[in-house]
């Protein structure tokens, strides 16, 4: 064998190796971390509409259809949540992962008071709805699409998260003077042993109207 | 204080008027009371006994009065107000269930108010609320007027946090693990086996 043949296999060897490495690297990776929410993302004091934001007029009550967060890619159809039997808000079928929900029994999206929608960051295949919540950041777009054909438009106050045992009740369900919204999801760590640590909330309230 | 035994008549007054109210009000308005009702009455009826009830209809006076029993104004128009609360949620039943409520109550009542069986907590209708707190997005929609109270009430509003995850972000690819794997076996064989040759051929060839 000559050296040429020789150099081509061993350049052949290499690639091969490099092939086996790369693919071993990602199909090992660890589970991938939903991006949180930094500190600025904070409310500065108490939550409400950011100073100098336009605040629109609530509209009727109306049954919200579809939820689009441009920045982060989201366009989902949206059902309509209960409680469950601990009184904490039921979540969607995690088996569709492009799936978020509205509580039914509170304030729809876009009328007077705060509507709440959740939506799962992952599910058992991979990320899902809500996956890149912790990353919007303030001013970024809400639009939730109403079964009255007018879309409410919303924009971000703050993205906070929380650990589950500290879950403030009232800044995220509390009653609110405007037309308000709440999206949340599952974030803030995770163990094998309790899953996630906590919930990313993003606070937003109405700006327009289409 | 009064004797034991009048105590004990007021109390059978009571119940009696609430018996005969189950016979021909709601069967349900006489379940309502009926956690409270016995005990109130029997505090309240005593104090007066002696009396007929003017306010009563006449078939229901006659009823009390002929059995000598007695009964104050204020328990009979606690037991009028529970039952006209409570006439009008469409849960009227026929008369012989009244019948038997009204006698277990006058069996219970003296001695044990509120362990009648025939109370089952939790079996009445929910009150209604008061109108303008039900955020019920079905109803027609109207403009909320500035005073309407936020929608969302303690009652009926979440709590604690939100189980929106499972973790199962990227689980590890053993399909992929297990190629890639492969692939970097036989690169290590392919070059050891290169490596060796080579040597060979440079030994020969010097």
């Amino acid at each position: 064998m000559d050296r040429g043949t020789l150099g081509a296999r061993a350049w052949t060897a290499g690639i091969v190796a490099l092939c086996g490495l790369w693919l071993v690297q990602s199909g090992a990776a660890d589970r991938t971390v939903a991006p949180q929410p930094a500190a600025a993302q904070a409310f500065e004091a108490d939550p409400g509409p950011r100073a100098g934001s336009t605040v629109a007029a609530p509209l009727r009550a109306a049954e919200p259809v579809r939820i689009r967060i441009p920045r982060i890619e989201v366009d989902a159809p949206l059902t309509r949540l209960g409680l469950g039997a601990d009184g904490s808000l039921d979540v969607p079928p995690a088996r569709d992962p492009n799936l978020a929900g509205w509580y039914g029994g509170g304030t729809p999206p876009g009328a007077k008071g705060t509507a709440i929608v959740a939506g799962h960051v992952d599910n058992a295949e991979g990320p899902a709805v809500f996956y890149a919540l912790g990353s919007l950041k303030k001013g970024a777009a809400v639009e939730i699409d109403r079964a009255d054909g007018r879309t409410a438009v919303f924009t971000i106050d703050a993205v906070e998260v929380y650990a589950n045992d500290a879950f403030p009740d009232e800044r995220v369900y509390g009653p609110s003077p405007d037309a308000s919204l709440r999206l949340i999801t599952c974030g803030g760590g995770y163990t094998d042993e309790t899953g996630y640590l906590g919930n990313v909330v993003a606070y937003a309230h109405l700006t327009g109207v289409r | 204080m009064r004797s034991p035994a009048r105590l004990v008549t007021g109390t059978a007054a009571a119940a009696l008027t609430a018996a005969a109210l189950g016979l021909t009000t709601a069967p349900s308005a006489y379940a309502d009371g009926l956690g409270r009702g016995p005990a109130l009455t029997a505090a309240t009826a005593a104090p007066d006994a002696g009396e007929c009830l003017d306010s009563l209809t006449a078939e229901d006076a006659e009823a009390f009065c002929d059995d000598g029993a007695v009964l104050d104004e204020e328990a009979a128009a606690e037991l009028a107000a529970g039952s006209s609360a409570w006439s009008g949620t469409g849960d009227e039943g026929d008369s012989p269930t009244g019948t038997n409520a009204g006698a277990d109550l006058g069996a219970n009542a003296g001695t044990s108010p509120g362990t009648n069986p025939g109370a089952k907590p939790g079996t009445r209708p929910l009150p209604v609320p008061p109108p303008g707190t039900d955020p019920e997005p079905g109803r027609p929609p109207s403009e909320p007027p500035v005073t309407r109270p936020a929608p969302t009430t303690p009652t009926d509003r979440p709590s604690g946090h939100v189980r929106t995850g499972v973790g199962g972000s990227a689980a590890p690819d053993t399909a992929q693990l297990a190629v890639g794997g492969g692939l970097l076996g036989a690169a290590a064989v392919g070059g050891v086996w290169l490596a060796r040759r080579s040597r060979a051929d440079g030994t020969r060839s010097a």
